[in-house]
Protein backbone atom coordinates (compact mmCIF):
# COMPACT_ATOMS: atom_id res chain seq x y z
CA UNK A 1 0.00 0.00 0.00
CA UNK A 2 1.28 3.33 -1.25
CA UNK A 3 0.82 6.37 1.44
CA UNK A 4 1.35 9.77 1.15
CA UNK A 5 2.39 11.38 4.61
CA UNK A 6 1.63 15.54 4.93
CA UNK A 7 4.34 16.70 7.67
CA UNK A 8 2.53 19.62 8.86
CA UNK A 9 4.78 22.51 10.19
CA UNK A 10 7.44 21.82 12.93
CA UNK A 11 7.09 18.09 12.52
CA UNK A 12 9.84 18.09 9.74
CA UNK A 13 12.94 17.79 11.89
CA UNK A 14 11.51 14.76 13.96
CA UNK A 15 12.83 11.98 12.67
CA UNK A 16 9.00 10.40 12.37
CA UNK A 17 9.74 8.10 9.48
CA UNK A 18 13.15 6.64 11.52
CA UNK A 19 10.69 5.84 14.42
CA UNK A 20 8.12 4.06 12.48
CA UNK A 21 10.13 2.26 10.96
CA UNK A 22 12.30 1.34 14.30
CA UNK A 23 8.76 0.63 15.96
CA UNK A 24 7.03 -1.42 13.35
CA UNK A 25 10.12 -3.27 11.40
CA UNK A 26 8.56 -2.52 8.42
CA UNK A 27 10.81 -1.20 5.34
CA UNK A 28 9.26 1.76 4.49
CA UNK A 29 10.30 2.69 0.87
CA UNK A 30 10.44 6.14 0.14
CA UNK A 31 9.26 7.14 -3.61
CA UNK A 32 9.44 10.86 -3.55
CA UNK A 33 9.91 13.35 -1.00
CA UNK A 34 9.01 17.03 -1.18
CA UNK A 35 10.77 18.62 2.38
CA UNK A 36 10.80 22.34 2.72
CA UNK A 37 12.44 23.88 6.07
CA UNK A 38 8.69 23.68 7.39
CA UNK A 39 6.72 21.41 5.77
CA UNK A 40 7.25 17.83 3.91
CA UNK A 41 5.40 15.77 1.82
CA UNK A 42 6.55 11.78 1.42
CA UNK A 43 5.05 9.31 -0.79
CA UNK A 44 6.18 5.80 0.77
CA UNK A 45 5.73 2.09 -0.36
CA UNK A 46 4.81 -0.26 2.93
CA UNK A 47 5.09 -3.61 1.83
CA UNK A 48 2.49 -4.62 4.56
CA UNK A 49 -1.31 -5.25 4.85
CA UNK A 50 -3.93 -5.71 7.65
CA UNK A 51 -2.82 -4.54 10.93
CA UNK A 52 0.65 -4.17 10.60
CA UNK A 53 -0.23 -1.47 8.28
CA UNK A 54 -3.00 0.26 10.51
CA UNK A 55 0.19 -0.01 12.72
CA UNK A 56 2.36 1.90 10.46
CA UNK A 57 -0.40 4.61 9.87
CA UNK A 58 -1.24 5.07 13.06
CA UNK A 59 2.11 5.31 14.53
CA UNK A 60 2.18 8.30 11.63
CA UNK A 61 -0.84 9.79 12.86
CA UNK A 62 0.09 10.14 16.20
CA UNK A 63 3.07 12.23 15.48
CA UNK A 64 0.35 14.69 13.77
CA UNK A 65 1.59 13.45 9.93
CA UNK A 66 -1.28 13.29 8.23
CA UNK A 67 -1.77 10.11 6.17
CA UNK A 68 -3.83 9.79 2.70
CA UNK A 69 -3.62 6.15 1.04
CA UNK A 70 -3.18 6.27 -2.18
CA UNK A 71 -5.78 3.75 -3.61
CA UNK A 72 -6.38 4.57 -7.25
CA UNK A 73 -4.34 6.63 -9.64
CA UNK A 74 -4.87 7.89 -12.94
CA UNK A 75 -7.43 6.81 -15.56
CA UNK A 76 -6.42 6.68 -19.45
CA UNK A 77 -9.79 7.59 -21.86
CA UNK A 78 -9.24 5.32 -24.16
CA UNK A 79 -11.23 7.59 -26.83
CA UNK A 80 -8.65 10.43 -26.74
CA UNK A 81 -5.54 8.44 -26.05
CA UNK A 82 -3.47 8.27 -29.09
CA UNK A 83 -0.60 5.56 -27.74
CA UNK A 84 2.06 7.71 -28.85
CA UNK A 85 3.82 6.93 -25.83
CA UNK A 86 4.36 10.40 -24.78
CA UNK A 87 3.97 9.13 -21.12
CA UNK A 88 5.75 6.31 -21.11
CA UNK A 89 9.38 7.20 -20.52
CA UNK A 90 9.01 9.99 -18.10
CA UNK A 91 6.51 7.73 -15.41
CA UNK A 92 9.39 7.78 -12.92
CA UNK A 93 8.01 4.30 -11.46
CA UNK A 94 7.82 2.94 -15.47
CA UNK A 95 4.05 2.21 -14.60
CA UNK A 96 2.89 3.02 -17.71
CA UNK A 97 4.24 0.78 -20.70
CA UNK A 98 2.80 0.44 -24.31
CA UNK A 99 2.36 -3.22 -25.59
CA UNK A 100 3.08 -4.88 -28.66
CA UNK A 101 0.24 -2.32 -30.24
CA UNK A 102 1.42 0.50 -28.96
CA UNK A 103 -1.73 0.76 -26.62
CA UNK A 104 -1.02 2.32 -23.45
CA UNK A 105 -1.66 0.41 -20.26
CA UNK A 106 -1.41 1.32 -16.26
CA UNK A 107 -0.14 -0.47 -13.68
CA UNK A 108 -2.29 1.01 -10.54
CA UNK A 109 -0.17 -1.24 -8.25
CA UNK A 110 3.26 0.83 -9.51
CA UNK A 111 1.35 4.38 -9.85
CA UNK A 112 2.26 6.74 -6.93
CA UNK A 113 -0.01 9.57 -8.16
CA UNK A 114 3.08 12.25 -9.22
CA UNK A 115 0.52 12.99 -11.91
CA UNK A 116 3.43 13.83 -14.14
CA UNK A 117 1.43 11.86 -16.76
CA UNK A 118 -1.16 13.96 -16.45
CA UNK A 119 0.54 16.65 -17.57
CA UNK A 120 2.70 15.12 -20.17
CA UNK A 121 -0.05 14.01 -22.48
CA UNK A 122 -0.24 16.18 -25.51
CA UNK A 123 -3.96 15.10 -25.95
CA UNK A 124 -5.21 15.60 -22.23
CA UNK A 125 -6.30 11.45 -21.86
CA UNK A 126 -5.13 11.03 -18.73
CA UNK A 127 -7.10 12.33 -15.62
CA UNK A 128 -6.68 11.81 -11.94
CA UNK A 129 -9.09 9.77 -10.18
CA UNK B 1 25.94 5.36 -67.55
CA UNK B 2 24.84 7.13 -64.10
CA UNK B 3 21.66 6.35 -62.89
CA UNK B 4 19.26 8.46 -63.26
CA UNK B 5 17.21 9.65 -60.94
CA UNK B 6 13.73 8.43 -60.70
CA UNK B 7 14.43 6.56 -63.50
CA UNK B 8 11.49 4.10 -64.54
CA UNK B 9 13.09 1.04 -65.19
CA UNK B 10 11.43 -1.40 -63.15
CA UNK B 11 7.68 0.04 -64.08
CA UNK B 12 6.13 3.64 -65.04
CA UNK B 13 3.34 5.61 -63.48
CA UNK B 14 0.84 4.89 -66.35
CA UNK B 15 2.17 0.77 -66.13
CA UNK B 16 1.23 0.82 -62.18
CA UNK B 17 -2.26 2.98 -62.40
CA UNK B 18 -3.23 0.88 -65.54
CA UNK B 19 -2.82 -2.07 -62.63
CA UNK B 20 -4.56 -0.36 -60.26
CA UNK B 21 -7.74 0.30 -62.46
CA UNK B 22 -7.63 -3.06 -63.24
CA UNK B 23 -7.32 -4.77 -60.27
CA UNK B 24 -4.14 -6.42 -60.35
CA UNK B 25 -1.72 -3.93 -58.51
CA UNK B 26 0.34 -5.54 -55.86
CA UNK B 27 0.68 -2.95 -52.61
CA UNK B 28 1.84 -3.73 -49.69
CA UNK B 29 2.55 -1.46 -46.58
CA UNK B 30 6.34 -0.64 -45.61
CA UNK B 31 6.40 -3.17 -42.70
CA UNK B 32 4.93 -5.98 -44.96
CA UNK B 33 7.52 -5.44 -47.84
CA UNK B 34 10.17 -5.68 -45.36
CA UNK B 35 9.09 -9.23 -44.28
CA UNK B 36 8.56 -9.83 -48.15
CA UNK B 37 11.86 -8.86 -48.70
CA UNK B 38 13.72 -10.72 -45.48
CA UNK B 39 11.68 -13.76 -47.11
CA UNK B 40 12.58 -13.24 -51.27
CA UNK B 41 15.14 -11.27 -51.01
CA UNK B 42 15.25 -7.77 -53.24
CA UNK B 43 15.31 -8.18 -56.16
CA UNK B 44 12.14 -10.86 -56.49
CA UNK B 45 10.50 -8.05 -54.11
CA UNK B 46 11.13 -5.25 -56.31
CA UNK B 47 10.14 -7.37 -59.46
CA UNK B 48 6.40 -8.47 -57.60
CA UNK B 49 5.83 -5.12 -55.73
CA UNK B 50 4.15 -2.08 -57.21
CA UNK B 51 3.66 0.23 -54.50
CA UNK B 52 4.80 0.04 -50.66
CA UNK B 53 2.18 2.63 -48.45
CA UNK B 54 3.90 4.15 -45.67
CA UNK B 55 2.47 6.13 -42.59
CA UNK B 56 3.64 8.45 -39.43
CA UNK B 57 1.44 10.09 -37.14
CA UNK B 58 3.20 13.21 -35.35
CA UNK B 59 3.15 16.45 -33.88
CA UNK B 60 3.81 18.75 -36.45
CA UNK B 61 3.79 22.28 -35.65
CA UNK B 62 4.05 24.14 -38.67
CA UNK B 63 0.39 23.10 -39.91
CA UNK B 64 -2.16 25.19 -40.24
CA UNK B 65 -5.26 26.14 -42.46
CA UNK B 66 -6.53 28.66 -45.09
CA UNK B 67 -10.20 29.85 -44.07
CA UNK B 68 -12.40 31.47 -46.22
CA UNK B 69 -15.55 33.17 -43.83
CA UNK B 70 -17.40 34.83 -46.48
CA UNK B 71 -18.53 37.92 -46.59
CA UNK B 72 -20.90 39.54 -43.95
CA UNK B 73 -23.59 42.28 -44.48
CA UNK B 74 -21.94 45.25 -44.26
CA UNK B 75 -19.09 43.46 -45.54
CA UNK B 76 -15.92 43.76 -43.30
CA UNK B 77 -11.79 43.78 -44.28
CA UNK B 78 -10.86 42.22 -40.65
CA UNK B 79 -7.25 43.38 -39.60
CA UNK B 80 -6.95 41.45 -36.76
CA UNK B 81 -9.21 38.00 -35.80
CA UNK B 82 -9.93 35.20 -33.24
CA UNK B 83 -11.15 31.94 -33.43
CA UNK B 84 -12.57 30.28 -30.43
CA UNK B 85 -10.18 32.90 -28.83
CA UNK B 86 -7.34 31.87 -30.63
CA UNK B 87 -5.50 34.51 -33.32
CA UNK B 88 -5.51 34.08 -36.84
CA UNK B 89 -3.25 35.31 -39.26
CA UNK B 90 -4.82 38.38 -41.18
CA UNK B 91 -2.56 39.93 -43.38
CA UNK B 92 -4.46 38.67 -46.05
CA UNK B 93 -7.68 39.79 -48.50
CA UNK B 94 -10.98 40.78 -46.23
CA UNK B 95 -12.16 37.26 -44.92
CA UNK B 96 -8.99 34.93 -45.86
CA UNK B 97 -7.37 33.88 -42.51
CA UNK B 98 -4.45 31.54 -41.97
CA UNK B 99 -4.86 29.41 -38.62
CA UNK B 100 -1.84 28.32 -37.34
CA UNK B 101 -1.13 24.88 -34.67
CA UNK B 102 0.88 26.79 -32.36
CA UNK B 103 -1.01 29.81 -32.10
CA UNK B 104 -2.70 29.79 -28.10
CA UNK B 105 -5.92 30.52 -27.15
CA UNK B 106 -5.85 34.53 -25.76
CA UNK B 107 -7.99 33.03 -22.59
CA UNK B 108 -7.23 29.29 -22.03
CA UNK B 109 -3.42 29.85 -22.85
CA UNK B 110 -1.47 26.56 -23.60
CA UNK B 111 -4.96 24.40 -23.29
CA UNK B 112 -6.04 25.60 -26.59
CA UNK B 113 -4.40 26.73 -29.82
CA UNK B 114 -4.58 26.62 -33.31
CA UNK B 115 -4.43 23.03 -33.57
CA UNK B 116 -7.47 22.32 -31.36
CA UNK B 117 -9.59 25.11 -34.02
CA UNK B 118 -8.82 22.76 -37.05
CA UNK B 119 -9.49 19.47 -34.76
CA UNK B 120 -12.55 21.32 -34.08
CA UNK B 121 -13.49 22.45 -36.87
CA UNK B 122 -13.26 19.10 -38.42
CA UNK B 123 -15.39 17.55 -36.00
CA UNK B 124 -18.17 19.58 -37.23
CA UNK B 125 -18.22 21.82 -33.96
CA UNK B 126 -18.92 25.40 -34.13
CA UNK B 127 -16.52 27.52 -33.53
CA UNK B 128 -16.38 31.44 -32.32
CA UNK B 129 -15.49 34.04 -34.59
CA UNK B 130 -14.41 37.77 -33.49
CA UNK B 131 -13.20 40.44 -35.86
CA UNK B 132 -11.91 43.82 -36.13
CA UNK B 133 -11.05 46.47 -38.62
CA UNK B 134 -10.27 50.06 -39.31
CA UNK B 135 -13.21 50.38 -41.77
CA UNK B 136 -12.79 50.94 -45.40
CA UNK B 137 -14.93 52.88 -47.79
CA UNK B 138 -15.48 49.88 -49.10
CA UNK B 139 -15.15 47.78 -46.49
CA UNK B 140 -17.37 49.91 -43.79
CA UNK B 141 -18.28 47.38 -40.83
CA UNK B 142 -15.45 47.83 -38.34
CA UNK B 143 -16.41 44.58 -35.54
CA UNK B 144 -17.69 41.15 -36.29
CA UNK B 145 -19.05 38.56 -33.64
CA UNK B 146 -20.51 35.57 -34.97
CA UNK B 147 -20.08 31.39 -34.74
CA UNK B 148 -19.69 29.14 -37.71
CA UNK B 149 -19.11 25.66 -38.87
CA UNK B 150 -16.57 23.93 -41.06
CA UNK B 151 -19.87 23.54 -43.24
CA UNK B 152 -20.10 27.34 -43.61
CA UNK B 153 -17.25 27.72 -44.91
CA UNK B 154 -15.74 28.53 -48.33
CA UNK B 155 -12.58 26.81 -48.15
CA UNK B 156 -11.09 25.38 -45.58
CA UNK B 157 -7.37 24.00 -46.88
CA UNK B 158 -4.97 22.98 -44.51
CA UNK B 159 -1.53 24.01 -46.08
CA UNK B 160 1.03 22.69 -43.91
CA UNK B 161 4.97 24.34 -44.43
CA UNK B 162 6.56 21.37 -42.75
CA UNK B 163 4.87 17.81 -42.13
CA UNK B 164 6.99 14.60 -41.98
CA UNK B 165 10.65 14.92 -41.24
CA UNK B 166 12.32 11.59 -42.66
CA UNK B 167 13.65 11.33 -39.40
CA UNK B 168 14.20 12.97 -36.48
CA UNK B 169 16.78 13.44 -33.58
CA UNK B 170 15.81 11.47 -29.93
CA UNK B 171 15.95 13.39 -27.01
CA UNK B 172 17.43 13.32 -23.38
CA UNK B 173 18.35 15.73 -20.57
CA UNK B 174 21.61 15.78 -18.75
CA UNK B 175 20.42 18.38 -16.27
CA UNK B 176 19.37 17.94 -12.53
CA UNK B 177 15.77 19.18 -13.37
CA UNK B 178 13.11 18.13 -14.80
CA UNK B 179 12.57 19.91 -18.37
CA UNK B 180 9.79 20.22 -20.53
CA UNK B 181 10.20 20.63 -24.35
CA UNK B 182 8.87 20.08 -27.35
CA UNK B 183 10.00 16.78 -27.25
CA UNK B 184 7.98 15.97 -24.11
CA UNK B 185 8.87 15.72 -20.56
CA UNK B 186 12.63 15.23 -20.07
CA UNK B 187 13.85 13.63 -16.41
CA UNK B 188 16.77 14.90 -14.65
CA UNK B 189 20.25 12.98 -15.12
CA UNK B 190 19.40 10.99 -18.58
CA UNK B 191 16.29 9.58 -16.51
CA UNK B 192 14.59 8.70 -20.22
CA UNK B 193 14.91 9.10 -24.09
CA UNK B 194 11.76 10.32 -26.24
CA UNK B 195 12.04 9.92 -29.98
CA UNK B 196 9.87 11.12 -32.87
CA UNK B 197 9.08 9.62 -36.62
CA UNK B 198 7.75 6.40 -37.79
CA UNK B 199 11.11 4.80 -38.07
CA UNK B 200 10.33 1.86 -40.63
CA UNK B 201 6.94 3.28 -42.07
CA UNK B 202 8.55 6.95 -42.15
CA UNK B 203 7.14 8.17 -45.75
CA UNK B 204 10.29 10.07 -46.72
CA UNK B 205 12.54 7.34 -45.21
CA UNK B 206 11.26 5.24 -47.81
CA UNK B 207 12.04 7.40 -50.63
CA UNK B 208 15.37 8.71 -49.17
CA UNK B 209 16.82 10.11 -52.36
CA UNK B 210 13.22 11.57 -53.20
CA UNK B 211 12.76 9.67 -56.27
CA UNK B 212 9.06 9.73 -56.56
CA UNK B 213 7.94 12.42 -53.89
CA UNK B 214 7.75 15.69 -55.24
CA UNK B 215 5.12 18.37 -56.30
CA UNK B 216 1.97 17.23 -57.14
CA UNK B 217 1.82 13.24 -55.63
CA UNK B 218 -1.16 12.22 -54.54
CA UNK B 219 -1.11 11.43 -50.56
CA UNK B 220 -3.29 10.41 -47.84
CA UNK B 221 -3.56 13.72 -45.36
CA UNK B 222 -5.64 14.30 -42.47
CA UNK B 223 -7.64 10.88 -43.30
CA UNK B 224 -8.50 12.68 -46.40
CA UNK B 225 -6.47 13.11 -49.95
CA UNK B 226 -3.90 15.65 -50.08
CA UNK B 227 -0.47 16.37 -52.64
CA UNK B 228 2.74 17.46 -51.85
CA UNK B 229 3.31 21.22 -53.02
CA UNK B 230 6.84 20.93 -52.51
CA UNK B 231 9.67 20.55 -50.75
CA UNK B 232 9.13 21.71 -46.51
CA UNK B 233 10.75 24.25 -45.08
CA UNK B 234 14.53 23.11 -43.86
CA UNK B 235 14.42 20.40 -45.68
CA UNK B 236 17.68 18.94 -45.49
CA UNK B 237 17.48 15.39 -47.42
CA UNK B 238 21.52 14.76 -47.26
CA UNK B 239 20.90 14.24 -43.71
CA UNK B 240 17.73 12.28 -43.79
CA UNK B 241 16.03 15.64 -42.25
CA UNK B 242 14.15 15.92 -45.77
CA UNK B 243 10.71 17.47 -45.11
CA UNK B 244 7.45 18.16 -46.99
CA UNK B 245 4.97 21.39 -47.75
CA UNK B 246 1.30 19.42 -48.38
CA UNK B 247 -2.03 20.55 -49.27
CA UNK B 248 -5.51 19.43 -48.17
CA UNK B 249 -9.27 20.05 -48.01
CA UNK B 250 -10.09 20.09 -44.36
CA UNK B 251 -13.76 19.31 -45.07
CA UNK B 252 -12.41 15.81 -46.30
CA UNK B 253 -10.51 15.08 -43.24
CA UNK B 254 -11.07 12.73 -40.17
CA UNK B 255 -10.35 14.51 -36.50
CA UNK B 256 -8.65 10.38 -35.89
CA UNK B 257 -6.11 11.97 -37.70
CA UNK B 258 -5.93 15.92 -37.06
CA UNK B 259 -5.64 15.93 -33.75
CA UNK B 260 -4.96 19.25 -31.42
CA UNK B 261 -2.10 18.46 -28.68
CA UNK B 262 -0.67 20.56 -25.65
CA UNK B 263 2.84 20.36 -24.85
CA UNK B 264 3.51 21.21 -21.29
CA UNK B 265 5.27 24.20 -20.62
CA UNK B 266 6.02 24.34 -24.56
CA UNK B 267 2.65 24.89 -26.03
CA UNK B 268 -0.30 23.63 -28.55
CA UNK B 269 0.31 22.22 -31.93
CA UNK B 270 -1.15 19.44 -34.28
CA UNK B 271 -0.91 15.69 -35.20
CA UNK B 272 -0.74 15.40 -38.28
CA UNK B 273 -1.40 12.05 -40.63
CA UNK B 274 0.68 11.68 -43.40
CA UNK B 275 0.94 8.71 -45.50
CA UNK B 276 2.57 8.43 -48.84
CA UNK B 277 2.61 5.92 -51.75
CA UNK B 278 5.93 4.79 -53.10
CA UNK B 279 6.18 3.54 -56.33
CA UNK B 280 8.75 1.19 -56.83
CA UNK B 281 10.29 2.33 -60.10
CA UNK B 282 13.65 1.03 -60.09
CA UNK B 283 16.11 -0.98 -57.74
CA UNK B 284 17.11 2.05 -55.65
CA UNK B 285 14.03 2.85 -54.65
CA UNK B 286 13.15 -0.53 -53.50
CA UNK B 287 16.56 -0.80 -51.75
CA UNK B 288 15.32 2.75 -49.74
CA UNK B 289 11.67 0.86 -49.07
CA UNK B 290 13.41 -2.15 -47.78
CA UNK B 291 15.36 -0.06 -45.05
CA UNK B 292 14.24 -1.61 -41.50
CA UNK B 293 14.27 0.15 -38.10
CA UNK B 294 17.57 -1.33 -38.08
CA UNK B 295 19.11 0.57 -40.90
CA UNK B 296 17.64 4.24 -39.69
CA UNK B 297 19.95 5.51 -37.08
CA UNK B 298 19.12 8.76 -35.03
CA UNK B 299 21.32 11.01 -32.72
CA UNK B 300 20.15 11.04 -29.26
CA UNK B 301 20.56 14.73 -28.33
CA UNK B 302 20.68 16.33 -24.57
CA UNK B 303 17.72 18.91 -24.85
CA UNK B 304 19.08 20.37 -21.20
CA UNK B 305 21.47 22.23 -23.12
CA UNK B 306 19.26 25.22 -24.66
CA UNK B 307 20.92 25.84 -27.70
CA UNK B 308 20.58 25.39 -31.32
CA UNK B 309 24.03 22.71 -30.95
CA UNK B 310 22.42 20.28 -29.17
CA UNK B 311 25.38 17.66 -28.19
CA UNK B 312 24.58 14.08 -28.84
CA UNK B 313 24.82 11.70 -25.82
CA UNK B 314 24.74 8.73 -28.63
CA UNK B 315 23.25 7.28 -31.48
CA UNK B 316 20.35 4.87 -32.01
CA UNK B 317 18.89 3.25 -34.20
CA UNK B 318 14.81 3.10 -34.19
CA UNK B 319 15.05 -0.64 -33.61
CA UNK B 320 16.79 0.16 -30.47
CA UNK B 321 14.67 3.17 -29.67
CA UNK B 322 11.77 1.26 -30.06
CA UNK B 323 12.90 -1.80 -27.67
CA UNK B 324 12.06 0.22 -24.54
CA UNK B 325 15.89 0.69 -23.82
CA UNK B 326 19.15 2.49 -24.60
CA UNK B 327 22.20 2.45 -23.17
CA UNK B 328 23.57 5.80 -22.13
CA UNK B 329 26.70 5.98 -20.61
CA UNK B 330 26.37 2.12 -19.86
CA UNK B 331 22.88 2.81 -18.17
CA UNK B 332 19.70 1.19 -19.45
CA UNK B 333 17.36 4.22 -20.24
CA UNK B 334 14.09 4.15 -20.90
CA UNK B 335 12.55 5.32 -24.41
CA UNK B 336 9.20 6.26 -25.36
CA UNK B 337 7.62 7.44 -28.77
CA UNK B 338 6.19 10.61 -29.45
CA UNK B 339 4.16 9.84 -32.51
CA UNK B 340 1.86 7.04 -32.80
CA UNK B 341 3.00 3.79 -33.87
CA UNK B 342 -0.25 2.49 -33.59
CA UNK B 343 -1.59 5.32 -35.93
CA UNK B 344 1.01 4.89 -38.63
CA UNK B 345 0.44 1.07 -39.36
CA UNK B 346 -3.29 2.24 -39.61
CA UNK B 347 -2.44 5.42 -41.91
CA UNK B 348 -0.22 3.05 -44.24
CA UNK B 349 -2.90 0.34 -44.03
CA UNK B 350 -5.59 2.98 -45.04
CA UNK B 351 -3.49 3.75 -47.72
CA UNK B 352 -2.92 0.29 -49.21
CA UNK B 353 -6.98 -0.15 -48.88
CA UNK B 354 -7.21 3.26 -51.19
CA UNK B 355 -5.14 2.10 -53.67
CA UNK B 356 -6.49 -1.08 -53.86
CA UNK B 357 -10.20 -0.86 -53.54
CA UNK B 358 -10.80 2.72 -53.91
CA UNK B 359 -9.05 3.31 -57.08
CA UNK B 360 -6.27 5.80 -55.91
CA UNK B 361 -4.31 6.36 -58.26
CA UNK B 362 -0.63 7.54 -57.90
CA UNK B 363 0.72 10.82 -59.38
CA UNK B 364 3.71 11.34 -61.21
CA UNK B 365 5.37 14.60 -59.46
CA UNK B 366 5.12 17.61 -61.85
CA UNK B 367 8.92 18.17 -59.81
CA UNK B 368 10.79 16.12 -57.86
CA UNK B 369 11.55 18.01 -54.63
CA UNK B 370 15.66 18.81 -54.22
CA UNK B 371 18.53 16.51 -53.42
CA UNK B 372 20.78 18.58 -51.53
CA UNK B 373 20.02 22.01 -49.41
CA UNK B 374 21.90 23.69 -47.11
CA UNK B 375 20.43 24.47 -44.18
CA UNK B 376 21.68 27.25 -42.46
CA UNK B 377 21.36 29.00 -39.21
CA UNK B 378 20.33 32.70 -38.18
CA UNK B 379 23.29 34.76 -37.18
CA UNK B 380 22.16 37.59 -34.57
CA UNK B 381 23.84 40.81 -34.54
CA UNK B 382 23.69 41.19 -30.91
CA UNK B 383 23.06 39.13 -27.81
CA UNK B 384 20.01 39.04 -26.08
CA UNK B 385 19.26 40.92 -22.97
CA UNK B 386 18.88 39.82 -19.49
CA UNK B 387 15.91 41.71 -18.68
CA UNK B 388 14.04 42.87 -21.83
CA UNK B 389 13.52 39.67 -24.12
CA UNK B 390 10.11 38.16 -24.71
CA UNK B 391 7.68 39.72 -22.69
CA UNK B 392 4.85 40.76 -25.13
CA UNK B 393 1.55 41.41 -24.08
CA UNK B 394 0.31 39.53 -26.74
CA UNK B 395 2.06 35.79 -25.17
CA UNK B 396 -0.86 34.39 -23.24
CA UNK B 397 0.61 34.01 -20.02
CA UNK B 398 -1.46 30.78 -18.06
CA UNK B 399 -1.91 31.45 -14.50
CA UNK B 400 -1.64 27.88 -13.56
CA UNK B 401 1.56 26.60 -15.41
CA UNK B 402 3.40 29.50 -15.44
CA UNK B 403 4.84 31.09 -18.41
CA UNK B 404 6.77 29.10 -21.15
CA UNK B 405 9.40 30.07 -23.15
Amino acid sequence: MKLRLSYPTGKVPNPVLSQVVLDTKVMLNILEAKVTPTTGEVTVDAPVRGAQLERVISLFEKQGVHVDRILASVRIDPDKCISCGACVSPCPVQAIRQNTNWDVELDEAKCIKCLLCVDTCPVRAIAST
Amino acid sequence: MAKQVGAESLRTYEEINAKIKRGDAIVVTADEFISHVAEYGLEASAKEVDVVTTGTFGAMCSSGAFLNFGHSEPPIKMSHCWLNDVPAYKGLAAVDAYIGATAMSESQGFEYGGGHVIEDLVRGKEVHLRGEAYGTDCYPRRAIETTFTLKDLNQATLINPRNAYQHYNAATNGTDKIIHTYMGTLLPQFGNITYSGAGQLSPLYKDKGFQTIGIGTRIFLGGGLGYVIGEGTQHSPQTQFGTIMVRGDLREMSPRYLRGATYYKYGTTLYVGVGIPIPILNMSVAESAALTDDDIHTKVLDYGVPSRGRPAVCDASYAELKSGNVLIKGRKTPTSPLSSFKYAKEIAETLKRWVLKEKFLLSRPAELLPERREFKPLETDRHETKSGHASSTSVPRNPERGESR
